[in-house]
């Protein structure tokens, strides 16, 4: 990997985040098709600092010309100027040396914050990387050179190798369920291993029911004592109140945007579900995360209403995708290539299911409990639940209600949750909707093992079955 | 009925075929090599050779495989526009082609291998496929009967006579590769080895296959559907009996692109 310069050792990957963004920002509100940026790149960078210059020429082209495009432009743009504050904060943090939390994705920011901590999502890169024509495999090898296998979650293991690297401050502590996932178990207890700081692993359950809620948010309580150690400071109920209270506005947003999404044709582009899952990760809990999911759900009204860029090119039928595992998380704009090819529409993924949760916040074992069940409800851990009954129905009742046209599987190839239930999945589909189903290996950060061309190939291939009748 | 070529772009081997109302006139199977889209203009060339056709006569061309997209006919020619298909719903047509009742269909080429479960009017219910390693599939055997110095259409006549079976243990092609040395070098028989060889390559399309679910009746196509060994092994684990045709296995897709060409006249 690259070394880091002097002035950006800890935050090199956080200013990189901040510099793309603002660069995004300055494009889509500068210039009103790609062409016209590309026209207008060689002064750009001649008035970019060197550091601005290499981020621009780092950009994925194809990303950035369905960026513009203006079904996906709003979105983006709306995306942007949201994270640009976030990572300023996060830099910001830093450099003040404001404790720093860094949290498994299944975990909402809200307590985190209300505890005293900058908190920052370590799989974060999984999102952020898609970004650039590096991705983050330099940072995933750099961990696998220490001896760990390559069979690892690479949703996880660019993290321990931004830190090793220097790109990445190793936080004061680092926070997650038990939920089976070896990957991010081993890597988190690597940078405890190696830079000291703490580790608190709360214990998950397996059942989604009143005991398994009570056994879980029980852990959740457990653990808040010795952040609040860590942090040096107590719980502050009204700011994790305020918090609960945002992240409800957001959820119910998810929940109804995922309602627009049985419209026909879907009017959601597919390319938002990344920009979601960043913006989840990052922002839940402040206004800026509801403002986008309350922009992304008007953007999806108004094309109802014949308003707006359709997501499919006019003419074309749709065939509706259930994507019953995870996204490609390092090509985004692969699934605006699907719109744009096939027709082909994304109704969900595992990554970007967010079920309306409304939490209470009354009081603060009942927003501890809500925040509890958020994380049994979110991605990996309602997979790990019960034998995969609660996510095969799940995914059943997705494919039914939203009248999903097929199945697609890109299973993460170092998940085991996943794998497990592809083929039970597989043949429900088929057996119970007569859906037909497709699933292929690829890795949520790691373009090497299904390449962006094989993943075309692939789901075309299986398009076109679907199309033939 | 007008003439209609088909192709099947490989990552190893280009196959064309001629159909003049639904039947196979002539057949022509190439090296890729590294140039797709020569190897094609030169398959389709021996093709109209091959049949006493004229370029003019031609009237549909389907192409399918991995190479589909690389083949054009060149600024010298201007003929039917090439219709790509995917493989696996050429796989399909061309299955119900060879046998009307099929209704499923193990490929087993050069690199993957795929399998297809479809109706009876070739409509792909469900079909699965090898990921990113050759190992299961025909490449394996090329590698493996060149460590073996033997001839890769005979790895399944030897692999027949053999006394006992050596375990080929590896699912990947390289390490494969090493575990035949070593077994050479420990006195191991050829016949064995070959015996090993046949029924590792079946273990790991079993695996595929049963992912999927057999449909009956299912035939099996691609280059190792000519190794009567690992048909045997597979059917044995499969607990079934694999329908036999009259054409060659490795011509089912170019033949199913060809369908496809002939369908849109």
């Amino acid at each position: 990997m690259e070394p880091v310069p002097k002035e950006l050792e800890g935050i090199e990957l956080f200013q990189r985040y901040l510099t793309t963004f603002e660069l995004i920002k300055t494009a889509l509100t500068s210039f009103e098709t790609v062409e016209d940026l590309m026209s207008a790149a060689p002064e750009i960078l001649k008035t970019l600092p060197e550091y601005g210059v290499k981020v621009f020429q780092s950009l994925r082209p194809d990303l950035v010309v369905a960026a513009f495009h203006p079904k996906n432009r709003g979105a983006v743009l709306k995306c942007a100027e949201a994270q640009i504050p976030f990572w300023q904060g996060i830099i910001d943090d830093i450099k003040a040396d404001k404790p720093q939390l860094e949290f498994w994705f299944a975990q909402g920011p809200e307590l985190f914050r209300a505890l005293g901590f900058s908190p920052l999502c370590s799989e974060v890169t999984m999102v952020a990387s898609a970004m650039y024509k590096e991705g983050c495999e330099d940072a995933i090898d750099k961990f696998r050179m220490k001896g760990f296998a390559d069979h690892l979650c690479t949703a996880n293991v660019a993290y321990p190798g931004y830190v090793m690297n220097g790109n990445w401050k190793p936080p004061h502590v680092m926070v997650k369920p038990g939920t089976p996932c070896p990957s991010s178990n081993l890597a988190y207890q690597a940078i405890q291993k190696w830079y000291g700081n703490e580790y608190v692993m709360y214990d998950s359950t397996y059942y989604l029911d009143k005991d398994g809620l009570m056994h879980q948010s029980d852990a959740i309580k457990r653990a808040i004592p010795k952040l609040e150690k860590i942090s040096g400071q107590k719980l502050d109920e009204d700011l994790f109140r305020q918090q609960m209270e945002e992240s409800n506005k957001t959820y119910a947003l998810c929940g109804e945007l995922l309602e627009l999404r049985k419209n026909k044709p879907n009017p959601d582009p597919g390319m938002h579900r990344l920009l979601d899952l960043l913006m989840m990760v990052t922002l839940l809990g402040k206004p800026s995360c509801t403002e986008y999911f309350q922009f992304i759900v008007d953007e999806a009204k108004e094309r109802l209403s014949n308003g707006g860029t359709p997501v499919i090119p006019e003419g074309k039928k749709e065939i509706r995708a259930l994507h019953t595992w995870a996204m490609n998380a390092y090509t985004p704009e692969l699934y605006h290539w699907l719109e744009e090819t096939y027709g082909m529409t994304y109704i969900t993924c595992g990554l970007s299911y967010f079920i309306d949760h409304q939490v209470d916040t009354s009081s603060v074992d009942s927003m501890i409990e809500g925040w509890a069940q958020r994380i049994m409800n979110f991605a990996m851990e309602r997979q790990s639940m019960s034998f995969g009954d609660v996510w095969l129905d799940d995914m059943i009742y997705l494919a039914k209600d939203w009248d999903a046209d097929c199945g697609i599987f890109g299973g993460n190839l170092s998940c085991k949750q996943g794998w497990a239930i592809s083929k039970l999945l597989a043949d429900r589909l088929e057996d119970e909707l007569n859906i037909p189903s497709t699933r292929f290996e690829i890795e949520l950060s790691d373009k090497r093992t299904c390449p962006p061309d094989e993943f075309k190939h692939r789901i075309g291939s299986f398009v076109e079955t679907i199309l033939i009748d | 009925m007008p003439f209609v070529i088909g192709m099947d772009v490989g990552l190893v081997a280009i196959k064309g075929v001629i159909l003049e109302d639904n039947h196979n006139i002539a057949q022509v199977i190439k090296e890729t090599g590294v140039k797709p889209a020569l190897a094609a203009k030169a398959c389709y060339d021996e093709l109209l050779t091959k049949a006493n056709l004229s370029h003019g006569e031609i009237k549909g061309f389907g192409v399918t495989g991995w190479g589909a997209k690389r083949v054009s006919l060149g600024p010298d020619l201007s003929g039917p526009d090439l219709k790509i298909k995917s493989e696996v719903v050429c796989l399909a047509k061309g299955a119900i082609w060879a046998l009307p009742t099929s209704r499923t269909v193990v490929d087993i080429g050069a690199q993957i291998v795929k399998v297809a479960r479809f109706s009876e009017n070739a409509k792909v219910k469900r079909f699965d496929q090898s990921d990113k390693c050759a190992a299961g599939a025909g490449r394996f055997l090329d590698i493996m009967s060149t460590a073996l110095e033997l001839d890769v259409a005979r790895l399944g006549k030897i692999g027949a006579s053999a006394s006992k079976m050596v375990e080929i243990s590896s699912q990947c092609s390289v390490f494969g590769e090493s575990e035949i040395v070593s077994y050479l070098n420990t006195g191991e028989k050829i016949e064995d080895i070959a015996n090993g060889i046949n029924y590792s390559i079946a273990k790991r399309v079993s695996t595929i296959v049963m992912r999927l679910g057999l449909e009956e009746d299912i035939i099996v196509t691609g280059g190792v559907a000519q190794n009567p060994e690992v048909i045997r092994y597979l059917e044995n684990m499969l607990g079934t009996e694999f329908k036999r045709y009259n054409a060659n296995p490795q011509v089912i897709g170019a033949i199913g692109a060809a369908l496809f060409a002939q369908e849109i006249l």
